[in-house]
């Protein structure tokens, strides 16, 4: 009986050690790389279309959406010169060898093609792995001639979901302040700078735009005078549905820098009323304010997390300007709390959080210049994204956190810019032709044109 | 009075001890109420430790190398540009170790080889009549060469770090340890685990949406003689099928590992990616 104890004891403590020895390789992080593509010529399903307005619209459509792929910096786009495949090979994958992609080294292919549907123009697209020999996605989109862009910018959201996760970008919208009237104005882009258009009329100096959760409203701070001819800094907020700016707050002194909840109830903003700049929580629906913080230093800059459980702030309560966050719940409770998540630079300013709240970036004072920087918010390790290029201010992150979009003087004049969250790609000026232009802020995604 | 109070209690203590022999426990029923005693405690012992086995994992033998960070300021140096001052990789270096080891088999090899000569030599002569003496010193010479191997490296890579540029407030290196824990496993397991690392990393490339998700999966393969692979199982799924086909992707393209120490091709290996 001993014995059979003994040697089922033996049995387990082995079975223990032996667990114990497994052996574990991480592997570590991947190297990034670009995905190679290959977009060969739309294909006319349909007679007609090859001639004329038909054959320029399908042309536009296929550019635009490659200038869509192009923006992501997903992609290396192959030359049509290292294609085997006929042009006239078919779209669907029992037309055409997958190994006539293999073979060039394609990983993805876009087949498309153009029919006319009851007077309509109807464009079909399927991507395919090549590795794997499969059809990812396969869609058709039906719309008239003049809605070209439509066409491809839905199928390009469409095509960054299928393969990304995340929905694609290409509804989205850029508000930012422009000087091109001579005054300070908000005004409005399309994702990549085009389409510009001014939002508000004032004359004066508008500032700090922001956009609210529906992408229906964009609250803004103005420059202006009240009746005793006192400046003021008041806060307005401009409605698309009603294309007209309401008056939200004009208390005493400062009213700006609103960051809308995500519920888009209330927003926190700066105000000075009181005398010290605090943040406090506006409610536009009632124009009500609850106080949030309350230290000896000037607090700026709220951003409310994506849940809005949590505000990043700037405050001055430790003397130098630094990056706090602190969730709402205890900033209503006790006014003077908040963790401070920066310990160096001269003066951080614009804290802005990423979509998966993960991230926040800011703009940095070292040795002079303002620099992009992005804090990790559980670890608060800091990357830097510039550096030796000038002034570069007021980070925002693109709604699917792959790029963040800022100002920089880095050419000699205020522009536009956007890079990617890893550093390794800046785009050029979105803003050309504005005049000088800051604090640019991403819309929320939308699925269709705003 | 307290004298007083205390003599009956003394006077009690050598009529307790004149009682103890009147009633001895016999020998054997003793030994055996220890014994029992005993199995049971170690019987509870054995069980927790068994169900701790099953409710806890053993902790597996990473080969993970150090990570230093310095955050003493705004980072000086870009995310995209911090690769450029790191270590070329802990690749470079496990090659050096390899070499390393390589070179002191070889030694090795070469010492036993001229045992089998006929020598006239005087130095190989006496070198054979102190083998005779310590026949455990070709094992010794290897590690001592090892150990002096391995501390020229550590010392060629302390020279190297100072001749880095240090940033500010970044992971600057993946460290400079060698490996991880080798408390466990022998030099020949160390040295192979080392190559199959290096040769995945080489291989591990993602395409740029993927690596902006924080996924990670494991893997646990199973070699066969010649190091293909035999059998591989996900133990961890990232949830991203595009991931996880990334992930059998690289493990395909780096085999083979080469011949696998018995150990490996018994217990197979989990592979973090990135873990």
């Amino acid at each position: 009986m001993l014995k059979k104890i003994t040697l089922v004891l033996l049995v387990f403590t082995f079975n223990f050690v032996a667990h114990a020895g497994e052996i574990y390789i991480p592997i570590g992080k991947a190297r990034v790389k670009k995905s190679v593509l290959a977009f060969p010529q739309t294909k006319y399903l349909s007679a007609g279309l090859d001639s004329g307005n038909s054959k320029g619209a399908v042309r536009d459509i296929r550019e635009t959406l490659l200038r869509d792929l192009n923006f992501m910096n997903l992609f290396t786009i192959q030359s049509e010169s290292a294609f085997i495949e006929k042009p006239d090979t078919g779209i669907s994958l029992d037309k055409f060898r997958i190994s006539d992609w293999t073979t060039i080294g394609t990983e993805f292919l876009l087949k498309s093609g153009v029919s006319i549907s009851e007077g309509n123009l109807a464009f079909e697209i399927r991507l395919y792995d090549v590795l794997g020999a499969k059809q990812i996605l396969g869609k058709r989109y039906v719309a008239t001639l003049s809605e070209g862009a439509l066409l491809a910018h839905t199928s390009a959201n469409d095509i960054i979901e299928a393969l990304t996760g995340h929905p694609g970008l290409f509804f989205t919208k850029i508000a930012m302040v422009c000087n091109k009237t001579r005054s300070k104005e908000i005004w409005i882009s399309d994702f990549d700078g085009s389409n510009a258009h001014q939002l508000t009329s004032h004359g004066t100096l508008a500032f700090a735009p922001a956009w609210s959760r529906d992408n229906k409203h964009i609250a803004y701070s103005l420059y202006s005078k009240n009746r005793k001819n006192v400046k003021n800094i008041d806060l307005y907020e401009y409605s698309f549905d009603k294309r007209q700016s309401k008056l939200l707050s004009n208390r005493v002194g400062i009213n700006s820098g609103a960051s809308y909840s995500p519920d888009g109830k209330t927003m926190a903003l700066t105000m000075s009323f009181l005398g010290n700049p605090d943040l406090f929580l506006l409610e536009p629906s009632s124009r009500e304010v609850t106080r949030l913080t309350k230290s000896w230093g000037v607090d700026v800059d709220p951003s409310f997390s994506p849940d809005g459980k949590t505000l990043a702030f700037v405050s001055t309560r430790s003397n130098q300007s630094m990056i706090y966050t602190a969730p709402l719940h205890s900033l209503l409770s006790n006014p003077g709390s908040g963790e401070r998540k920066t310990f160096a630079g001269k003066y951080n300013a614009s804290p802005t959080w990423s979509p998966d709240g993960k991230k926040i970036a800011f703009a940095g004072n070292v040795d002079g210049h303002f620099d992009i920087f992005l804090l990790d918010v559980q670890t608060n390790a800091i990357d830097r994204l510039t550096q030796n290029e000038g002034n570069n201010e007021d980070p925002y992150f693109s709604p699917d956190g792959s790029f963040v979009v800022f100002s920089s003087n880095r050419s000699g004049k205020k522009k536009i810019y956007m890079i990617s969250i890893d550093g390794s790609y800046t785009s050029h000026p979105i803003s050309d032709g504005l005049g000088e232009c800051e604090a640019p802020k991403w819309s929320w995604l939308s699925t269709q044109p705003m | 009075m307290s004298k007083k109070n205390q003599t009956p209690n003394i006077s009690d203590w050598p009529h307790q001890a004149a009682d103890m022999p009147a009633e001895p426990a016999t020998p054997k029923e003793s030994l055996s109420g220890a014994f029992k005693r005993s199995l049971i405690a170690h019987i509870i012992f054995a069980i927790i430790a068994i169900l701790t086995n099953f409710t806890f994992f053993g902790k597996p033998v990473e080969y993970k190398p150090s990570i230093r960070v310095d955050l003493v300021a705004l980072p000086d140096i870009k995310k995209s540009d911090v690769d450029k001052y790191m270590p070329a990789d802990l690749s470079d270096l496990e090659k050096k170790l390899n070499q390393a080891e390589k070179g002191a088999k070889e030694n090795t090899t070469t010492l036993k080889k001229e045992k089998n000569k006929i020598v006239v030599d005087d130095d190989v002569m006496s070198m054979k009549k102190k083998d005779k003496k310590n026949p455990k010193n070709d094992a010794l010479k290897s590690a001592v060469d090892r150990i002096k191997a391995i501390e020229a490296i550590e010392n060629e890579v302390q020279k190297d770090k100072r001749n880095k540029v240090q940033a500010k407030g970044n992971i600057l290196s993946k460290g400079d340890s060698m490996t991880g824990d080798v408390s466990e496993t022998g030099s020949d397991t160390n040295a192979y685990v080392s190559r199959m690392q290096s040769k995945l990393r080489e291989n591990w490339n993602l395409p740029v949406w993927l690596t902006k998700q924080d996924l990670s999966a494991k893997v646990v393969i199973f070699l066969d003689r010649s190091g293909f692979i035999r059998h591989a199982v996900f133990s961890k799924n990232s949830g991203n099928p595009q991931f996880d086909d990334y992930v059998l992707k690289t493990i395909k393209m780096s085999q083979p590992f080469g011949n696998p120490p018995s150990e490996i091709q018994e217990t197979g290996i989990t592979l973090g990616f990135p873990l």
